[in-house]
């Protein structure tokens, strides 16, 4: 254990920090460290495989003899299989496997049957062929029904009747007394309700998978963000060592939160491998997508939100009912961010005939924060006050007080108009709104580092890339410690051969691999120069890998060069993700992130129409900033869609969803993206040796929030319910 | 996947003629509309006939039916002849789409209700005894507002409205010989289990469009409102199209899109304008008139607004 003095934080807002750095570990990066190639703008490595269409998905494989699986859904939102008739589909030609997959149905979508046929095609007639008799029973698929006293069970629970199960319950201090208190004590006490959509995760790669037995080994070439979650949930289920199934993911198409563990068609599509003794591709339809796969779960959250007539924000109370369908997992994020005296948020789930809610990109928090951050908005409005203002005052995070001015300079908040100002039926209007996020980055991940004798670099990680850019990210820390450039690092990964790696949940990806990483390359780089130093004779500690040379010596060396005097083939080092290693000061608890949104809405016909979004956001230090752009435009380009168009909508009378494509289920396409100004915010962070933070899900936390209260200015009436359709800009505006 | 057998034709009557032998027998243009039936089974047909491979020679003011939309869009001869009917071919769907899509398919596509277009659900269109958007309850925020014969379905063609307006005729074909058909007659009221929205027989064809350019056509506009400005269908469209002589409402016509089951003419707006000057009160009663008949379901009462205002737009910008 080494101490050293670090000095953390940004330009403006410093502090030293001493740091216990474990023996054998770099010195952390912090203010002053000179860095090469991380913090600069490398491009994804594999970006040209992507946009060429080498990159080869799970959908992609194609292997001689392959048979196509896929699921025969519910039609119905809640029913019994009675009897089921496969004879017809079993006599067709090339249907090769078949199994029933449930019988008690709860929601529709939900698999009745699997089938494996020689092609697509005759998959497709085998499902059409299969005869089930169905007891219907009642169902319940909207929020505010399930809630009724009488409304149908939507799927039996442990410990208790009715739909509406109790989540969450989180007072400040002694509870609901001192929330009560603080309202009493307040000048303006705004209530209000809000409500969000669910959204489907729709990821443009559906979930699945291609199974291949050779002997009782098995090997999935998975459509997932957890190789390993994966690999185990998959032996689990099929009563295997996890050594027996070997999960790949070069590539994957989105997962957002929604891909896991290995589902109940992963584990059919591997069984049907096994029965039919060929590879097997089991890929969801758009439909099953929609209905099974995955959602964010929706929300009516009812605030009374008090302050001070000087702006300090005193009561924040939230009750909040959502559906994440039969799972009961709708919290939300709300209230969060700012310093209320006194907060409750009491949350409800509510079940419901649909597919269950999955974890979506910054769980809880794109709904919470369009309420939150309305509220806080129609707090300053009573309050007569500038909501920026107003969040300046109750914001204790060092990182957003700088972000906020940072983004109000960049959107040109001076010209903000008084709510509803302007001439004419386009009126423009701003909004802003905060985001946080932990920092996820944790102990547990290993990654292996190879320096061959003719010089090559060779990283491997069995974690995936669910689209931040892992591959690069590796190839960038060792790099740097190599003093290479990035391209000259070959790297694979999404193989659980290689090194464990966390599954991509919470954005903790380049947080916790990163710091491996460099670590692997720390230990090989000592390898390399100890023995280059030994057969020149000289002093190990005076040699340095930089510019791609060995230096230090009387000529400097090209690394290929100093790679040849090794005395072996190989030289590798895995670095282990110790608890230690993730043990150093911290500058700030939290992520943070603000952003802004100029509108644009015609109040003769309720169209919304974003013009510009400014997204100004910190995840400690920034190791590519064009990565960083790329996953902060990726966020707001979900958050405008999530704002004003995305809505699964399901018929109360059958239960059955009404838009299960990609045509009624609307997803913002280019010409509704607004002008997009990514600012990545570098923080030395502290944390881990490399002070990189989380970044995947906090942009996406406060996009909806700044829009909603953009639009609010704009027309001077607010929209509290998600997504802002022009029915609902003409109802605020009292036109219908 | 269901099978069917794929025929090609030379010509419009030679598809007719393989139509009329097959009562199971489908005509295929580019196949949008077709193939997302295909694909949810909502049809099983029998055999497919592509008029894809159709050619006609090229002849003055005769629109063939297989003219793509992206050719009527970026038409410089329409721009001044008929710019309505451009701008309602350009607007569409996105350019993918409307590089394919063709004029006789696009008049004689189906509705995109989603309670037709789903298999899980009761349509009336379809043979149930229900109109499902019309049920309590039902979502029907894309509906007609001028639902007509039981049906509540939005027509979903943005050239319709615009030849319509443009007083256009169709050519129809079949294996008896052909005649013509003003577009205005290819629609009819829906009826339960008429799937489609055309008075075409089962192997009738649409063999080109043609209309004259007057001062209607000339002076004419087209405005829709979708909630996507790509790969959506619209709201509520409208086509104004004007004749203004000495400063006098001598003819208008105002028909439009995406506001009942086919397209819609509003002829007591157009009767209010006639033979009066144009003004913004004139403006503001027509476009009243449109929607006063409307009767909205529970959930798309904001269509009757647009509508209006739309309308309103039309007529300011063909007034200026
Ligand atoms: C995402 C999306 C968005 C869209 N947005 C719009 C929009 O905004 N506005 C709009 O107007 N359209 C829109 N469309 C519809 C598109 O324009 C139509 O699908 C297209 O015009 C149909 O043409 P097609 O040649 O593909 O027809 P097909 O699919 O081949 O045929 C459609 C129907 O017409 C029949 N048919 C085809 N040709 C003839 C003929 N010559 N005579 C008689 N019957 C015939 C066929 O039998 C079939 O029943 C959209 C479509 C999509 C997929």
């Amino acid at each position: 254990m080494s101490n050293e003095q670090l000095r953390l934080g940004f330009e403006g807002f410093e502090l030293k920090a001493e740091a216990n750095v474990p023996d054998g570990a770099p010195r952390p990066w912090d203010l002053d460290s000179k860095l090469r190639v991380v913090g600069t703008d490398v491009p994804r490595l594999d970006g040209e495989d992507k946009v060429t269409g080498r990159a080869r998905y799970s959908y992609d494989q194609r292997f001689p003899g392959m048979v196509y699986a896929g699921i025969l859904g519910s039609p119905h939102a809640r029913a019994r299989v009675k009897a089921l008739d496969t004879k017809a589909a079993e006599q067709l030609a090339g249907v090769l496997h078949l199994e029933p997959l449930g019988d008690e149905l709860y929601y529709a979508g939900q698999p009745v049957v699997g089938v494996a046929a020689v092609s697509e095609e005759v998959l497709d007639d085998a499902l059409a062929a299969i005869r089930v008799d169905y007891e219907v029973l009642p169902h319940v698929v909207d929020t505010d029904a399930a809630m009724a006293p009488n409304a149908p069970q939507a799927v039996p629970r442990r410990g208790g009747d009715g739909n509406v199960v109790q989540g969450r319950r989180d007072t400040s201090g002694d509870g609901d007394a001192k929330v009560a208190a603080a309202h009493a004590a307040a000048d303006v006490i705004v209530e209000r309700e809000y409500r969000t959509q669910v959204q489907t995760h729709s990821c443009l790669e559906t979930h699945g998978t291609v199974c291949r037995w050779e002997g009782d080994q098995l090997t999935c070439y998975a459509s997932t963000q957890a190789t390993f979650a994966f690999q185990n949930t998959l032996a689990q289920a099929l009563k295997l060592r996890p050594q027996n199934v070997t999960v790949i993911t070069e590539h994957m198409g989105g997962g957002f939160g929604s891909k896991f563990g290995a589902d109940a068609w992963d584990v059919f599509c591997a069984r049907a491998a096994k029965a039919t003794g060929r590879p097997c591709r089991l890929m969801l339809t758009r439909k099953a997508e929609h209905l099974i796969a995955g959602n964010r779960p929706d929300s009516i959250q009812r605030c009374t939100f008090s302050a001070s007539k000087d702006g300090k924000l005193l009561g924040a109370e939230v009750h909040s009912w959502g559906t994440g369908g039969v799972a009961p997992s709708a919290s939300i994020a709300n209230p969060a961010v700012y310093a209320f005296e006194a907060q409750l948020s009491d949350q409800h789930h509510v079940l419901t005939n649909a597919g269950a809610a999955r974890a979506f990109r910054a769980p809880a928090h794109p709904q919470g924060f369009f309420a939150l951050e309305g509220m806080i908005d129609e707090v300053a409005k009573e309050l007569g006050m500038d909501p920026l203002e107003l969040r300046r005052k109750n914001d204790p995070h060092p990182v957003r007080q700088r972000q906020y001015e940072i983004g109000a300079e960049a959107i040109g908040w001076g010209r903000r108009k008084a709510d509803g100002a302007g001439e004419g039926p386009l009126k423009r209007g701003l909004g802003v709104a905060a985001a946080r996020w932990k920092h996820n980055g944790r102990p547990g991940c290993s990654v292996r580092c190879r320096i061959g004798k003719d010089g090559s670099v060779f990283v491997a990680s069995g974690a995936q890339d669910i689209g931040t850019g892992t591959r690069t990210l590796l190839a960038l820390m060792v790099a740097e410690e190599l003093g290479l450039e990035p391209s000259a690092v070959e790297v694979r990964i999404g193989h659980t051969t290689d090194p464990y790696g966390h599954g991509s949940g919470g954005s903790v990806t380049a947080p916790s691999i990163g710091p491996v990483a460099r670590q692997a390359a720390y230990e090989v780089k000592g390898q390399l120069l100890r023995a280059v130093a030994e057969r020149l004779g000289v002093e190990a500690g005076a040699l340095a890998l930089e510019g791609g040379q060995l230096t230090g010596t009387d000529t400097p060396l090209p690394f290929a060069k100093a790679c040849a005097l090794l005395p072996v083939d190989a030289i590798e080092a895995t670095g282990v993700g110790t608890r230690e290693l993730f043990s150093m000061p911290r500058f700030a608890p939290e992520v943070a992130g603000v952003q802004f949104a100029e509108v644009e809405v015609d109040v003769e016909t309720g169209l919304v129409r974003v013009v510009k979004v400014v997204a100004v956001q910190d995840c400690g230090l920034v190791a590519d900033p064009l990565l960083a752009r790329s996953q902060i435009n990726g966020a707001v380009i979900q958050g405008v869609s999530y704002a004003l168009f995305e809505q699964r909508h399901l018929d109360p009378k059958t239960g059955a969803m009404l838009n299960p494509n990609l045509l009624d289920y609307k997803i913002v396409g280019a010409l509704d993206v607004p002008e997009i100004v990514a600012i990545p915010f570098s923080v030395a962070n502290g944390i881990s040796t490399t002070g990189m933070s989380s970044l995947g899900e906090p942009p996406a936390v406060p996009t909806a929030g700044a829009i909603g209260n953009a639009v609010a200015n704009a027309i001077g009436a607010r929209v509290r319910s998600l997504p802002i359709t022009p029915d609902k800009v003409l109802a605020a505006l009292g036109e219908v | 996947m269901h099978r069917f057998a794929y025929h090609t034709a030379e010509s419009y009557s030679a598809a007719a003629k393989a139509l009329a032998k097959r009562p199971e027998a489908w005509a295929k243009g580019a196949g949008l509309d077709l193939l997302d039936l295909l694909k949810e089974r909502l049809i099983e047909p029998s055999d497919l006939v592509s008029l894809h491979e159709v050619r006609t020679p090229p002849a003055k003011g005769l629109l063939p039916a297989h003219t793509t939309l992206a050719e009527l869009g970026r038409d410089e001869g329409l721009a001044k002849s008929f710019p309505a009917l451009m701008q309602a071919a350009a607007e569409a769907a996105t350019p993918q789409i409307r590089n394919r899509a063709t004029l006789g398919g696009n008049l004689a596509q189906h509705t995109r209700c989603p309670y037709f277009r789903g298999s899980d659900f009761a349509c009336y269109k379809r043979g149930a005894p229900v109109c499902s958007a019309q049920e309590q309850g039902a979502f029907n925020r894309y509906h007609a507002i001028f639902p007509r014969g039981g049906c509540a379905s939005a027509h979903p063609s943005n050239l319709a409205p615009a030849l319509i307006a443009g007083d256009a005729i169709a050519k129809v074909v079949s294996a008896d010989g052909s005649r013509d058909v003003p577009v205005a007659e290819l629609y009819g009221d829906p009826a339960r289990g008429k799937w489609s929205d055309t008075t075409l027989a089962h192997g009738e064809l649409i063999e080109s469009v043609r209309f004259e350019p007057t001062p209607l056509t000339r002076r004419s506009v087209y405005k829709e409102l979708r909630e996507r400005q790509s790969f959506d269908f619209a709201l509520a469209s409208v086509v104004c199209a004007l004749d203004l002589r000495e400063g006098k409402v001598h003819a208008v016509r105002i028909v439009c899109g995406a506001v009942a089951p086919t397209p819609y003419r509003a002829t007591d707006a157009e009767a209010l304008l006639v033979g009066k000057g144009l003004d913004e009160a004139q403006i503001t009663k027509a476009a009243a008139a449109v929607v006063a008949k409307a009767t909205p379901l529970s959930g798309n009462k904001h269509k009757v607004v647009i509508l209006k205002r739309l309308v309103e737009r039309a007529l300011r910008e063909l007034n200026q």
